[in-house]
């Protein structure tokens, strides 16, 4: 599910995701809303939802099914603002989105073609399996992070005046984490679609994609 | 002869926004206020989000205390608010005063989190849950002689900055509290951090969701001490 957004082309990037998809052998179904959310048999039959949207929030009910058929055992995995920027209402009491992600955006510096780093911290994982540290210029997300997330990938950020007085800190990039019976794996890179079609980063992905779907057998069908 | 480290406390009742009515802001603000007075503060207690318009009073300041659960304050005073801490006024708070409001952020400005350090998620087992908190850092001026202790309040569930300096944290899973993050297994969740934010000192600690959490020695104590610390009022003295 997309919506549209001048910040970044959601549209190209779900089109991305679904062709990578399709490719590893999904039946993917794409939407121009977050209306199927409201279709509760629709989420009982699915293996796995991405999300693609830039601010903004969804209803009530929306936001409640979303979290249910996480729950329920559905994957859920994204990058970038599509996952990692929207939806910071909440209905009091209740678990709301950022609960699912494990993470939020707070800021990013030095602009969207920052030169930064990736490095991988779990090597041993079926995503990270075999990738290498890589550098990258685009967006360097700062996020705030659920200490509960499996990291697989951090970014490091220098001391930097005025707003890094805190020291040095590696800011996870790449994570898995579990809610309830549902696999959640979330990137944080993905601003331009050149981005997301580097081996490195497609790597990324698509392998998070297929964990969260609990397809990691599907693995063979991958050319990177 | 120093001159009188100067306190802006900010509150709106929680009935205002949700009709929840789930904290005492008023009640907490006013305790706060008169520990602050004791130890040599001049105070200032103001039931809106207002004073942030007015730069030349921020600019005058040492502290500032947030207390208000949910809500937000506009583009212009989240700017001052930023502004005066990155210039150095300190900020301080605890749970939902300073941890569960103002998710909203200009885009490509450093919104109100990227302040505080955290902020809440979710909390299990109700608001009477019996838990640990384990101080993490003996060595600060704000926990220092401290011991671990037990609580029977909220649990928060946060999301945070991983640029904190840690001083407690409280251990998740705990028995009366179930939830669907279980399964990532035990971890241990920060509850009070020290943070720059600019040439500001920041405080946060997520306790306090009753009146008579602030009341105890080791919550009130560690909120006060942080209170100070944010202040640069290390040598303050009741």
């Amino acid at each position: 599910m997309y919506a549209l957004d001048p910040h970044h082309p959601h549209e190209e990037q779900a089109a991305l995701f679904a062709a990578g998809l399709e490719e590893l052998g999904f039946e993917v179904k794409l939407e121009n809303s977050f209306e199927p959310l409201l279709d509760r048999d629709l989420l009982s039959t699915i293996d796995l939802i991405v999300p693609n949207r830039t601010g903004g929030t969804i209803g009530v009910e929306h936001l409640r099914n979303f979290v249910a058929a996480v729950v329920a055992g559905v994957g859920l995995a994204g990058c970038h603002a599509g996952m990692g920027d929207w939806e910071r209402t909440k209905e009091p009491g209740k678990p709301g989105f950022q609960y699912m992600t494990g993470g939020q955006y707070v800021m990013h510096y030095g602009g969207d073609t920052l030169s930064f780093d990736v490095n991988v911290v779990d090597r041993d994982h079926f995503i990270t399996r075999g990738l290498s540290d890589f550098r990258l210029v685009s967006e360097q997300w700062y996020m705030h992070v659920d200490p509960a997330n499996h990291v697989l990938a951090t970014t490091p950020f220098p001391v930097q005046e005025p707003y890094f007085p805190n020291s040095h800190v590696d800011i996870p990039v790449a994570w898995t984490r579990s809610l309830g019976k549902g696999r959640v794996f979330f990137l944080s890179l993905g601003h331009y679609v050149r981005d997301l079609e580097r081996d490195d980063v497609s790597r990324l992905w698509k392998r998070g994609f297929l964990w969260a779907a609990h397809a990691e057998d599907a693995e063979l069908l991958l050319k990177t | 002869m120093k001159t009188k480290k100067r306190c802006l406390i900010m509150y709106v009742e929680e009935d205002h926004v949700w009709s929840l009515g789930h904290h005492e802001h008023g009640k907490q603000c006013a305790m706060l206020a008169q520990r602050l007075g004791d130890r040599g503060f001049e105070v200032q207690v103001e039931t809106s989000f207002d004073p942030l318009l007015d730069k030349d009073l921020l600019g005058s300041l040492d502290l500032i205390v947030p207390n208000q659960t949910l809500g937000h304050v506009d583009v212009e005073r989240l700017r001052n608010f930023t502004a005066a801490v990155e210039a150095g006024v300190g900020l301080a708070g605890f749970h939902a005063g300073m941890g569960d409001w103002q998710r909203t952020k200009e885009p490509g400005r450093p919104g109100y989190q990227h302040m505080t350090g955290g902020q809440y998620v979710t909390h299990y087992g109700g608001t009477d849950l019996n838990f640990d908190v384990n101080i993490v850092d003996h060595e600060h001026f704000i926990t220092r002689g401290m011991s671990d202790f037990s609580l029977q309040s909220e649990q928060w569930y946060m999301l945070v900055d991983p640029s904190n300096h840690l001083l407690a944290t409280t251990p998740i899973p705990v028995k009366g509290a179930d939830g669907p993050h279980l399964r990532n297994g035990h971890i241990d969740m920060p509850c009070a951090w020290t943070r720059y934010f600019g040439k500001g000192r920041v405080f946060f600690t997520s306790l306090g969701h009753h009146v008579r959490d602030l009341e105890r020695e080791d919550v009130g104590g560690l909120l006060m001490r942080g209170l100070l610390w944010a202040a640069h009022a290390e040598d303050a003295r009741s």
